[in-house]
This record gives structure tokens, sequence and C-alpha cells, in this order.
């Protein structure tokens, strides 16, 4: 059993704009997952995965039909399916998302590689906090796995991985919340290792799509609610992904997401009442919070703890006019 | 449940009586999981812990005798399957609150208008406080303080339970109830540091 | 036995009391359906031969039922520690949803995300035809 990631494992902060781009060390990871990390950008198959999120309310399912070629994929998704006719598109450098019901379709920062890179970084990161282990997983997809279990110095299971030993593909895996509640899962019920994927899969043309961004919507809702502009410089190597608006009772609060190689990273702006020590009791230590206020908006940024993220911080502060 | 209703399934669970039993589980299943899940702070342990607490609970049915209370009997299982599984996990014990925060004599000020019992609302913000309170005790206090403020046992019931003396139980659950005081005390002073 | 008085009375007193509630307030913990249906599985392993009616008066119970219908769920769901539906603060909130777009982005990878899952399902499926016709 392993008690501790070794010393060496340091994920480069600097910016990158594709998965590809970022080669973290694997020096001193279990073997099971320096081969995940190290085939993710080969594996070529085609697979259904059922996909459980619990989101502070009920349970949500969904069924993707999941086409792969190495750093490329393809969501599809059943007929009878809430989301059936979509199709999402994805290669290092940005992710489409096509929805004929609406007639547009989204560009997004790419999103796949994140979870077993973001993986690597939060053992570099945590390394004394955490306690990985590897043993015999459960058949999955017909195939036998190795169970990757990354818990808390308590145990807690933070998150499981049942990895492939023959081909690194990660086949289920599971996220639990820091209780140890699981927050969600997602498992291959079937998969098919291929040589070849038509690229043709991969490419999509329609006219007349109107391409939404987050920027676009982010620019549209700080109008409607008349907030601030947001940007985090390109150097940072954060890009937005989503804007959306969250309403407790009373002031609306608007989240701009932003996702790198290395993190997460979350901007609010609200008119309501925040405040700086209950927000940083919430994070409970191994989230940063910031927060200031600038002509009657209140703004936080909540994020990995890291130097980058207190340099994006800093920066966001100057740009808005914080003091 | 009644007094009678209990006896009459007691019975029937001596006789394991499956239906009966699972009426048994209906009624404790929350709160020894409750329990047990405080004591190992692991939601998968717990889960499991639980279940062996059923488990032989159910085997061992027919040799309880009724001398102590049911939910004595069933807590002292617990309470030895959650060390028993520390033991096994080799944890070492918290050693948070074997010391009172607090000088002798000194109690939380009241005239402080943030303290108002009544008025203190378990929000969720609270709720993690007073978790994590818990979590960091050790294991000698955090069953005693969930046996008598929780399940509302006697001393003398926990006692039994724990094979401890009664003298030990009342200054166990007065260390463990000064450790949550001054927890909640500093989450309700500390100042912000933006 | 003095000081074991002093025990009592400090024990009685109101700021002790008021941390009783505190620990008697906290949220119940329910074990999941799907733990239940493990238990009630073992529990039927262990049983005695019995007579067939007890072990179909059993089967017949509802919470069995429940067991059973979990046994057939494609995954459990554990009930959240605490509800976040009102009362919750700001501050709360900021934190919940930068932690679930964390968690989620880490199960669903290049899938949808929750917000996704929310602003994007339609009641009917869609019948227009995959936009990679045109390809083809």
């Amino acid at each position: 059993m392993f008690s501790r990631i070794l010393a060496s494992t340091i994920i480069a902060a600097s910016a990158a704009t594709s998965y590809g781009q970022q080669r973290p060390s694997l020096e001193g990871l279990p073997e099971i997952l320096r081969l995940a990390v190290s085939r993710a950008d080969s594996l070529r198959y085609t697979g259904v995965r059922v996909v459980n999120v619990r989101a502070r309310g009920p349970q949500r399912e969904t069924v993707e039909y999941i086409t792969r070629d190495g750093d490329r994929i393809r969501i599809d998704f059943p007929n009878d399916s809430a989301f059936s006719g979509q199709v999402i598109i994805e290669d290092p450098t940005e992710r489409r998302h096509y929805l004929p019901g609406q007639n547009e379709v989204r560009v997004l920062p790419p999103r796949r590689g994140e979870s077993l890179l973001r993986l690597v970084a939060s053992l570099a990161r945590f390394r004394q906090e955490r306690k990985v282990s590897v043993e015999n997983g459960s058949l999955i997809a017909g195939r036998l796995t190795r169970l990757l279990l990354v818990a808390d110095q308590r145990g807690n299971p933070l998150q499981k991985l049942y990895i492939d030993p023959t081909t690194g593909a990660v086949l289920k895996s599971e996220v639990y919340d820091f209780v140890g509640t699981s927050v969600g899962s997602y498992e291959f019920k079937s998969i098919e290792f291929k040589d070849k994927i038509d690229s043709r899969l991969f490419k999509v043309s329609r006219k007349g799509l109107r391409t939404v961004s987050p920027q676009t919507e982010a620019n549209e809702l700080t109008t409607k609610l008349n907030l601030r502009q947001i940007q985090i410089p390109r150097e940072f190597g954060f890009r937005l992904e989503s804007a959306r608006v969250i309403r407790p009772e009373g002031e609306p609060i608007l989240a701009q997401m932003f996702s790198s190689s290395t993190g997460r990273l979350t901007v609010f702006q609200t008119r309501a009442d925040l405040k700086s020590e209950r927000l940083s009791k919430f994070a409970r230590g191994e989230i940063s919070t910031r927060t200031w206020r600038v002509g009657g908006i209140n703004f936080a940024v909540v994020g990995p703890k890291s130097t980058n993220f207190d340099r994006v911080a800093d920066r966001l502060k100057r740009d808005l006019g914080g003091q | 449940m009644e007094a009678g209703a209990e006896e009459a399934l007691i019975d029937r669970c001596r006789k394991q009586d499956v239906e009966a039993f699972g009426k048994f589980v209906d009624a404790y299943q929350a709160r020894v999981f409750g329990f047990v899940k405080r004591m190992v702070n692991n939601a998968d342990e717990a889960a499991d812990v639980t279940q062996e607490v059923f488990i032989r609970a159910y085997q061992s049915f027919a040799r309880f005798d009724g001398r102590s209370s049911v939910r004595t009997w069933l807590f002292r299982i617990a309470n030895n399957l959650c060390i028993d599984r520390s033991r096994q996990l080799g944890r070492t014990p918290n050693s948070v609150g074997l010391v009172s925060d607090f000088e002798d004599g000194e109690e939380m000020d009241f005239s402080d208008s943030r303290w108002q019992p009544e008025a203190l609302m378990l929000d969720a913000e609270l709720i993690q406080v007073v978790e994590s309170g818990i979590a960091e005790m050790s294991e000698k206090l955090k069953m005693v303080l969930l046996l008598h403020d929780r399940e509302e046992m006697s001393y003398e019931e926990i006692a039994e339970t724990l094979s401890i003396p009664v003298g030990t139980v009342k200054s166990r659950l007065f260390l463990a109830r000064a450790h949550l005081q001054s927890v909640v005390k500093r989450y309700m002073t500390e100042g912000g540091n933006d | 036995m003095k000081i074991e008085n002093q025990l009592d009375e400090k024990l009685a007193s109101d700021s002790m009391k008021s941390i009783t509630k505190l620990v008697k307030d906290l949220p119940e913990e329910i074990p999941s359906m799907n733990w239940r249906s493990q238990l009630n599985e073992r529990i039927l392993a262990e049983a005695k031969p019995k007579p067939k009616l007890d072990l179909q008066r059993w089967l017949l119970r509802p919470a069995l039922g429940l067991g059973l219908a979990a046994a057939l769920a494609v995954a459990f769901v554990i009930r959240p520690v605490a509800s976040d539906s009102t009362g919750s603060t700001v501050e709360s909130l900021m934190i919940a949803t930068h932690q679930d777009d964390v968690n989620y982005a880490s199960v669903t990878g290049a899938g949808l995300s929750v917000s996704e899952m929310k602003d994007y399902s339609s009641p009917t499926p869609v019948s227009d035809p995959l936009l990679d016709l045109d390809v083809f």
C-alpha cells in the first residue's frame, strides 16, 4: 500500500492551452496511474457509459455514447435521452457542444484531460495529506480492473478509479466529498477498443448555427445584472468555461467558472452581503478564497491553494480597482 | 416504540424472527449509523461497521437476557466494533479534548449577544463546526458525548455500556462538552482576515 | 463527593446544556437504500430455515420493498447531511457551487456538466437528425 506520493511529482503551473502540452512528471506515482496518464492520448475505442451526479437535489443519470480517438472525443446520446440529438466533440484545443434544439454550438475550453491531470496535480500539491493505494478492482464492462484509491489522511475516500491494466483506460470513476459521500460516478457498461476510428466522426458542419461562447454569455449577464466584466489574462492559463447566475433568496450571484490544466477557479460577483471570514471558514483548508468590494459589488475568488491562485486573485483585484 | 410493543418485538428477535428483526433495524439503523459514522469518521467504514453491528445483534439476540436495555446492548456492540475497526486500521486516537480549554470556573459569557442558546440556530455552517469539533476528539470523549447528549442515555447506562465508572462518564462528558464550547466560541469570535 | 457535586453542577449549567442541544440537533444520518438492501440479504442468509409464510410476510414489508427497489437502481444516494435549499448563506452557496463544479468535472470529463444537464435537457427527445449526416 502506498502511504504517500514521493516528492518529485510536480506539475508546471505555467500557461498551457492544451492537454498535450502539459506532461506532468509521473515519478513516484503508482504504476497503474502512470499507465493511465501515459496512455490517455492514445486510447481508441467506442463505448457506452453511464454518468451519475448528485447535485444537492435529485440524482441525475445520463447515458453517453463515447467515441474516442486518442486526444479527440465525441459524445452522442441515446434517442430516448433528454439530450438526444446533441453532440459534443472535443479535441485538445476546444470543446464544441452542438445543440440542434437551440440551433447553436457552444464553444468551450476542452475538459477531457482534466480529471487525470488534476488528480496528478492534486497528489503533488497535497502529497502529505493524501493516501494512495492500489488493489484488485471489479469487472467493469467485462474487463478486469485495478482499483486506484485516493483517500485523505483519515482514510475517507476522495476518488476511486477502476483502470484496465491492459489498456490504461479508466473504466469507472467515483468521486467523494470531504465526508466520504459519493457525489458522482461514471461507469462504462460496454467498451470496444479499436485500431482505427473514422476521423470524419469528429467533423460536424451545419449552416446557420449560432456560435455561443462562455464570454458571450458572461457579457450578456454582466450587462443585465449591472456587474463588471471579468477577464483573467491568458498568461495564467485559465479559460472561461461558463457563466451563470445562482440565486439564493435575495440578490443574485454571478458565477464565472474558469478551468486550467491544474485547477478550476470561480469568480463570483454579487451585491448581496458577503463575509470574508465566513467564506474562508466554509473553504475548510484546501480551497483558497479572496474577497473585496468595489463600487457596491462584492467579489469573491475561490480556487485551489497555490501561488498561481494568489497571483490571479491579486491581478483581478488590481484590475477591478480593489484596494 | 411503546415499552410493551418493544418487549414483544425483542422476544420475537430472540427467536431469530427475521420480520421482527427488520422492525428492530428500522428503529435503530439511523441512530447506530450516526453514532458509528461520528466514531470512525469515514462513511464507507461506517456503513460497513453498522452492518456488522446488526449482523452481530441478529446472531446473538438469543443470548440477550434483558438485564440491560436493548439499546445499551446494541450500542455496546457498536462501540466495540468501532474500537476494533480503529485498531485494525492502526489509527492513533486523537488527543484533543483531554484537557479543558477553559480555566477553572470560566464559562461562556452570556452577556455576549451573539451567544443566545435559544437563538443559536444550527445552520449548515455551525453543523460543520460542531461535527469537526466532535471529529477532533478522542474516542473516549466522543463515545460518552454521543451516547449521553445524542442518545440520551443516563450516566449509569453509559457506564454499563462502556464498562467504566459513573464518575469517569461525567468527567469525560464535561471535557467533551468543554472542547465543543471552545470550538464554538472560537467560531463565533474569530475575526476576518481580508 | 464534593468534586463530583461540582462536576454535576457544571454539567447542569446552561452553557453545557446548550452544547447538549447542539449535539442533539445535529442532522440524522440515514443509511442508503442500497445499504439496507445489502443488510437484508445478509440477514436472510443468516436466518434459519423458516416456514415460507414468514419469509413472504418479510418480503412484503414496505422497508424491504424499498430495499428491493434499491437493488434495481443503477446507483445509490446517501442523503446529504444538511440541505442548502433555504437558509443557505451566500458564502456557503459560493463554496458549494465551486466545489460541485470541481467534483463534477472530475466525474464527467468531456461529458455534460451539471449545469448543462439542467440547462439543456429537453422533456421530449429532439427529432432533429444527427448533424453528421451532412458529412456523409
